[in-house]
C-alpha cells in the first residue's frame, strides 16, 4: 500500500521530536518484529530481544529533543539493537560464538554432498539447508539484505564494515547457492519420478 | 612438494562470475540501469536464464521460519511501562502529548509551527509525487512483445522478473517489456506452463480471453486453445485464483490449491474444480502424452499440434473411438503405429512437395 498519506521514517521522526507519541507508536509497530528477530539472532532469547528493542525506543523517546541521526533511521535502529544485543552478550559472557568473526578468509563453507542431499524431504528443505551452510557473517548479511530489506550501505553501517565487503559477501552467498543448482535440480527430478512410479 | 595451486580462469568462468555479480545486485535492488542492461543481454542465453530462474526462486522463497514470532502487544506493554516510569501520566492517544508543562501561549505558538511544518511536508510530498508521476508517463505507454509457436514447436521464455514460461505448440503469448507498478500481466492464446517468481507486491495475471488467472508466485498450467471449448487452469504448486464472467453475466472468482484444476466450458459459460493428473496435463513439456479413454479425434488433435502434422479420421463413427495410452518421449511413427494397432484402423500418408502434410486414419477395406 503506497498511499500518499503514509508517513515515511523521516516524517515520523520529525513528529516524534515534536512530542507526538502516536508517531512513536507507529514507528515502533513498523519495526518491532524485524528488530526483535534481528536481536534474537544474537541473544537467542525472546525475553531479552523484547527488552533490547523496547529499550531502544525508550531511549529515542526520552532523548527526542537531542536525537540526531546522520544515516537512515533504519540503519540507526538496527545498529542500536545490534550494539545493545552485543553488550548484553558481553555482560553475560554467554556464547561468544554468536558474535560474528571477522576473519573471513579462514571460514570455508561446508558443501552439500550427494548423500546429504538425499536427506532433504523437499526442495524447500534443501534451500534452507544450503543457506544454513553459509559461514556466519555471510549468512547474517544475506539475511539482512533478504529478510530485513536493508540496502548494502545500511548493512555496512550497522555491521561497521565496508560496502565492498557487503557486496563481496552477497556475491559469494549467491555463488554458493548457484553452485548447488545442477546437483539439486537433478536430484529433484530423480525424486519426482520416484514418486510417480 | 610445493603447495602452489595454479588456477586458470577461463573466459567462461569470468563471464559466469560477472553474471552472478549482476544477478546478486539486481535481486538486492542495487543494480544501476547499465548493470540491468548487461544482465538482460546475458539472460538471452538459455543456460543463464535457467540459472537466473533458479537463483531468484531461492531468493524469493527463502524464509526464516525457525525464528520465533514476536507479539507487538507485548512489546507495546513493555515500552509503555518503561516510559511511564520516567514520564508519569504518559498517554499514546494525545496527539500533542508532552511530559513537560507548557503555558497556553507557548502551546499556541507550538501548534502553529507544527501546523506549518506539516503543511510544508504535505505540499512537498504532493509536489514530488506529482513530479515523479509525470516523469513516469513515458513508461506508461507499454510496449508489448509477442512470442508465437508454430504447431510442432515448443518454446521457453524467461521474463525479466525471472518468471519462466514454457509455451506449447500453436500458441501465442503477449507480454510487456516492462511490468507495471502493481501487477505483472500477460495474455495467452494456446497453452503454457508457468513458473512464476514470487512477488507479493505484484501479482502475476494470465489473461485468456475473458478468464484471468491471478497468482503471487507458483507453478501452473493454462490451456486455452481457440479451437477448444474448454479453458483449463491446472495448479502444481502454490496458489492461484481464477476469475471471469459466467453465464449469468456475474463475476466469479475461484481459488485453487495444488493438484486442483479449474475447467471452464466456453459454450455453457460455467466452470468447475476437479483434481487432475500431473503427467496427463503437463506431460507435454517433456513430450509425454497420456490418454485415458479420450476420443480419437481429441487425441489426434493434441498429437497433431505437438508434432506439427495434421492428423485426421476419415470415418465419422471412428472419431469417437476411445483411446487409453501412455506415450513417453516416443517418436511420431511409433505413436502412429500404436494408434493403428489399438484402433484397428489403417492410415494413409499425404505429402506435398516431399514433405509430410497429413496422416488420415480410416477403416480398412475402403
Amino acid at each position: 500500500m503506497n498511499s500518499f498519506l503514509q508517513k515515511d521514517d523521516n516524517e515520523l521522526l520529525l513528529l516524534i521530536k515534536q512530542n507526538n507519541a502516536k508517531a512513536l507508536k507507529k514507528l515502533y509497530e513498523k519495526y518491532y518484529e524485524r528488530l526483535c528477530k534481528f536481536s534474537y539472532y544474537y541473544v537467542k532469547s525472546i525475553e531479552i530481544s523484547e527488552e533490547v528493542v523496547s529499550d531502544v525506543f525508550l531511549n529515542i523517546w526520552l532523548n527526542r529533543d537531542n536525537v540526531e541521526i546522520k544515516s537512515s533511521l533504519k540503519s540507526y535502529l538496527f545498529s542500536s539493537v545490534r550494539n545493545r544485543s552485543i553488550n548484553y552478550l558481553i555482560k553475560e559472557k554467554r556464547n561468544l560464538e554468536n558474535i560474528e568473526v571477522f576473519d573471513l578468509e579462514n571460514i570455508k563453507a561446508a558443501s552439500v554432498t550427494p548423500y546429504e542431499a538425499l536427506k532433504y524431504k523437499d526442495l524447500e528443505d534443501a534451500i534452507k539447508s544450503i543457506i544454513q551452510k553459509l559461514p556466519p557473517q555471510r549468512r547474517l548479511i544475506f539475511r539482512m539484505s533478504r529478510i530485513d530489506g536493508l540496502k548494502y550501505k545500511e548493512i555496512a553501517e550497522v555491521l561497521s564494515i565496508s560496502v565492498n565487503t557487503v557486496q563481496n559477501q552477497m556475491v559469494k552467498a549467491v555463488k554458493f547457492i548457484s553452485s548447488h543448482y545442477s546437483l539439486i535440480k537433478s536430484l529433484f527430478i530423480y525424486l519426482f519420478f520416484l514418486v510417480l512410479k | 612438494m610445493s603447495n602452489k595451486k595454479l588456477t586458470f580462469k577461463t573466459a567462461i568462468d569470468m563471464e559466469k562470475d560477472k553474471f552472478i555479480e549482476l544477478v546478486t545486485k539486481y535481486l538486492s535492488n542495487e543494480a544501476n540501469s547499465e548493470e540491468k542492461e548487461q544482465l538482460r543481454i546475458l539472460l538471452e542465453d538459455e543456460e543463464y536464464s535457467k540459472l537466473f530462474t533458479w537463483i531468484s526462486g531461492i531468493w524469493h522463497d527463502y524464509k526464516n521460519d525457525d525464528e520465533p514470532r514476536f507479539n507487538f502487544e507485548t512489546g507495546l506493554e513493555k515500552l509503555t511501562s518503561k516510559i511511564e516510569q520516567h514520564e508519569p501520566g504518559f498517554s499514546w492517544i494525545a496527539e500533542e502529548f508532552s511530559g513537560k508543562k507548557i503555558s497556553t501561549k507557548r502551546r499556541k505558538k507550538r501548534f502553529f509551527s507544527v501546523f506549518i511544518t506539516v503543511a510544508i511536508i504535505f505540499i512537498f510530498s504532493f509536489v514530488s509525487i506529482y513530479y515523479f508521476a509525470l516523469r513516469e508517463q513515458p513508461q506508461a505507454v507499454n510496449v508489448f512483445n509477442e512470442k508465437i509457436t508454430q504447431p510442432g514447436q515448443k518454446s521457453i521464455l524467461t521474463l525479466f522478473d525471472g518468471t519462466k514460461i514454457t509455451l506449447n505448440a500453436g500458441s501465442k503469448l503477449r507480454y510487456p517489456t516492462h511490468f507495471g507498478e502493481s501487477s505483472r500481466e500477460v495474455y495467452l492464446e494456446g497453452e503454457a506452463y508457468f513458473e512464476v517468481v514470487r512477488n507479493t507486491k505484484k501479482p502475476f495475471i494470465v489473461h485468456t480471453g475473458k478468464i484471468s488467472t491471478t497468482v503471487l508466485g507458483t507453478k501452473f498450467n493454462v490451456t486455452a486453445y481457440p479451437d477448444m471449448e474448454k479453458i483449463k487452469v491446472s495448479l502444481v504448486e502454490g496458489k492461484v485464483s481464477v476469475s471471469g464472467t459466467n453465464k449469468n453475466k456475474k463475476r466469479f472468482k475461484v481459488n485453487l490449491v495444488p493438484k486442483q484444476q479449474y475447467v471452464f466450458d466456453m459454450k455453457r459459460k460455467s466452470g468447475k474444480v476437479k483434481e487432475f493428473n500431473i503427467l496427463k496435463e503437463i506431460g507435454w513439456k517433456d513430450n509425454t502424452f497420456i490418454f485415458d479413454n479420450d476420443p480419437l479425434e481429441t487425441v489426434l488433435r493434441k498429437l497433431g499440434r505437438a508434432f506439427g502434422v495434421k492428423l485426421e479420421v476419415a470415418d465419422k463413427n471412428a472419431k469417437d473411438y476411445k483411446l487409453k495410452a501412455n506415450f513417453q518421449n516416443e517418436s511420431f511413427w511409433t505413436i502412429i503405429e500404436t494408434i493403428k494397432y489399438a484402433t484397428e484402423l489403417d492410415y494413409v500418408i499425404v505429402s506435398k512437395n516431399n514433405e509430410l502434410e497429413k496422416v488420415i486414419f480410416k477403416k480398412p477395406g475402403k
